[in-house]
């Protein structure tokens, strides 16, 4: 059963890098991001963003989902409390990840696979750093082994 | 033969080192079968919460792997030495066979597990909380429906094997060698107070037989029964795919579940938690006895132990009864 | 003062109340379950409320069985079944007319070997914070604080109680908070769940529900009680609880007037774990 589950790509064909999975919201990190593009600021190729509206409309279920499913990080970003483009969703998004990652270090996680931050669409640098602070330090972790194994077809 | 407990667990030893193990441990908050080791098994009169169907029909079992142009089977089970399984198990285990083994459609997957398994049965000396084998005719201390039958009479056992697969196994360990068959022993259940459905009231008879909303209405739905019951063998399959790759899965589930009847048009047949519950008394004590001449419940008590707000199969059952055609 | 006195006292008020058509319907306990287990049962006619009991084996939460049926509803409620309603009318799932609640001062429950359930050793409420009727029990001393747990925050902790899981979802049954129409372990669109149950199913259930009772959890642990296969994922929970009340000074179910703590803000909640936030967790 654990061929059925991702693969992390051999050692020996392919150097690892860390897959992690942002989802940022569509009026400030994703616009960060983008300028972090148009201004060259370098980043590694790590992550892979998913734009949602607003960071308040982040389901902390996505986030245990990327986790199942197999990847080393998730990293969560929206505008900086007080900017977001409807008013409150970012205030209530804290609330719920602040609670999430207490959750998921409950759950002997480590904290650095998931991360959460504040990036407006001016701050392209400063995505850039996230991004690399983000990738270094769940790199420092090594290839997620959260949920592997203990499949019910063992017998 | 009689044989003392110790000689017992010198017989799982020496089992142990050819097949995967398999017996009732005290976890600490819980009895249950899993794999263990000889010295851990329990021998004691006590009962777990689940059955030994798992290691027949486990929760999840992989049927087979493909890929494009190509289709793998899922390797045969090793099998397992099975200690403990008690009267109403194997009696369970008896009706498993036939759903899974006779008429149109046999299931490969059982079928395997059953030949290759061991089972080692071992009768109860008392009722439990919550048991009622005398009520669906099964002796509490002896059931044929095994390899090797073991009765406890508290300090030993009384072993006596009842297929070729058992007398082998007996008869590889010195200590077991004399075993003598007990084929001319038959399961003497009592026969009072019984909960039997009558024939003679159709199907649809037993629909509007009682107000099943009000009898059921403390159900919290959560099929937890279905899923400790020795006989519920309701499956579904799933699929995983990665990389081209499709595994099939064969996986539990359960009539009490509201998606088990929903259709993709959204109509649900069976929408109310009391059909459901319907369903389930109804499979047990009507459809599968008028399919293969067999009480789908074998009294093990583990719902009615089990169950987070007390349901009781018993007393809804005794409603049903006193329905006249 | 003791269990049958304040049974005779809850017997005579449901009477009352069902003989005068305040209420139609009075949730309670009967007996007849195994292993001296009490039994939910849902009373309609005043001569039934002979049968009513309550004892010290009293363990479901009643508050799956308030809606339904016509007109007002009555509850024996223990002091966290007084808390889930609470906790049910702030979020708009019942009405505070129409739910009458007779408070019960516990002790808290036992289980079959008569010791006293963790959930009920940890509990630091024993009166119930709202109610129409109290019958008090003057030989329960008030609670300052329940026993302090503390938790192993491994993942091999975590792996070892999800692997006893069979994932029959009786926990989320039993829970007063689990209302959803749909559970999203349920859906088949979006399906959240992995096609195979396993570790990842079961973590995804678990997570995803403890998320879902932040800060609304009543610490009846009816979770606990309800598994058969003596999974401890109540842990989660606690942790999840303790921490909001912490951070957000909320406990669900105290107050009808408060708001719960995931469904409001504050200009300077604080940033816990968060990179550049302030601090625990890094």
């Amino acid at each position: 059963m654990s061929q059925a589950k991702a693969q992390d790509p051999a050692p020996h064909t392919r150097e690892w890098t860390p897959r992690i999975v942002a989802f940022l919201c569509n009026w400030c990190s994703y616009a960060g991001a983008d300028l972090a593009g148009t201004g060259r600021n370098q980043y590694p190729p790590s992550v892979r963003v998913i734009r949602v509206p607003c960071s308040g409309r982040i389901n902390p279920i996505y986030i245990i989902k990327a986790l199942v499913d197999g990847a080393d990080g998730v990293m969560v970003s929206g505008c900086h409390p007080g900017d977001c483009h409807y008013l409150a969703g970012n205030f209530y998004a804290r609330r719920r990840f602040t609670v999430l990652k207490r959750l998921l270090t409950t759950m002997g996680l480590s904290p650095d696979r998931v991360h959460f931050t504040w990036v407006s669409a001016s701050e392209g640098a400063r995505f850039a750093g996230v991004v690399r602070e983000v990738t270094e330090k769940v790199a420092a972790l090594g290839p997620s082994r959260i949920m592997k194994g203990g499949d019910m077809d063992e017998l | 033969m009689a044989i003392s407990k110790d000689v017992m667990r010198g017989f799982l030893a020496h089992l142990s080192a050819g097949r995967t193990l398999i017996g009732p441990v005290d976890t600490g908050k819980v009895i249950e079968y899993r794999k263990a080791s000889p010295n851990e098994i329990l021998m004691d009169d006590r009962v777990s919460y689940k059955s030994i169907k798992e290691f027949y029909f486990p929760q999840v079992e992989r049927m087979f792997t493909f890929s494009e142009g190509e289709v793998q089977d899922h390797d045969n089970p090793a099998g397992c030495a099975i200690f403990g399984g008690k009267p109403c198990d194997l009696e369970a285990l008896r009706v498993m066979k036939a759903v899974f083994t006779t008429g149109k459609f046999a299931d490969p997957f059982f079928e395997r597990r059953f030949d290759a398994n061991l089972l080692i049965g071992v009768g109860c000396i008392a009722k439990k909380p919550g048991c009622f084998c005398d009520q669906v005719e099964v002796d509490m201390a002896f059931s044929d429906f095994c390899d090797i039958m073991l009765e406890d009479s508290g300090e030993g056992y009384n072993v006596e094997y009842l297929s070729e697969k058992g007398r082998q196994a007996l008869n590889e360990y010195p200590p077991t060698k004399d075993v003598a068959c007990g084929n001319t022993r038959k399961a003497d259940p009592p026969q009072a107070d019984a909960l039997a459905l009558s024939p003679a009231i159709t199907e649809a008879g037993f629909f509007e037989a009682i107000d099943w909303a009000k009898s059921t209405e403390t159900c919290q739905g959560c099929g937890l029964c279905s899923f400790i019951c020795p006989t519920c063998h309701c499956f579904d399959f799933r699929d995983s795919s990665e990389n081209g790759t499709v595994h099939r899965y064969k996986c539990w589930d359960s009539c009490i579940y509201p998606k088990f009847t929903l259709h993709a048009s959204g109509h649900n047949p069976r929408e109310s938690r009391a059909a459901r519950y319907r369903q389930r008394l109804l499979h047990k004590y009507r459809y599968v006895p008028d399919n293969f001449g067999l009480t789908a419940c074998t009294g093990c008590g583990r719902c009615v132990r089990g169950c987070p707000v007390g349901m009781d199969i018993r007393q809804v059952v005794k409603q049903v009864m006193e329905v006249q055609p | 003062m003791s269990f049958e006195k304040q049974r005779d006292e809850v017997a005579a008020l449901c009477k009352k109340l069902l003989a005068d058509g305040a209420v139609s319907r009075v949730v309670g306990f009967r007996e007849g379950g195994v292993e001296g287990m009490s039994l939910p049962y849902i009373f309609t006619d005043p001569a039934g409320v002979d049968m009513l009991t309550w004892n010290s084996r009293c363990l479901p939460n009643l508050n799956g069985y308030l809606t339904g049926g016509e007109g007002n509803t009555a509850i024996v409620a223990k002091p966290c079944d007084a808390r889930a309603v609470v906790a049910l009318i702030s979020e708009k799932q019942l009405r505070r007319e129409d739910i009458h609640i007779i408070g019960l001062v516990c002790d808290g429950m036992v289980d079959a070997n008569g010791d006293p359930l963790p959930a009920c050793v940890e509990c630091s409420v024993n009166c119930p914070p709202v109610y129409d009727d109290l019958i008090d029990d003057p030989d329960v001393a008030e609670k300052t604080g329940g026993e302090q747990v503390s938790n192993d925050t491994s993942l091999e902790r975590f792996e070892a109680e999800i692997d006893k899981c069979i994932l029959c979802f009786s926990c989320r049954q039993a829970c007063y908070g689990c209302y959803c129409q749909t559970c999203f372990m349920d859906r088949g669109s979006p399906g959240w769940q992995p096609t195979v149950p396993g570790r990842g199913d079961k973590m995804l259930y678990h997570a995803g529900r403890t998320m879902h009772l932040a800060g609304r959890c009543v610490e009846c642990g009816a979770c606990e009680n309800a598994c058969a296969s003596g999974v401890d994922i109540r842990y989660l929970i606690r942790e999840v609880t303790n921490f909001v009340g912490e951070l957000y000074d909320y406990r669900a179910g105290m107050d009808l007037d408060a708001r719960p703590a995931m469904l409001s803000y504050a200009a300077g909640d604080r940033e816990v774990g968060f990179l550049g936030g302030d601090g625990d967790g890094h």
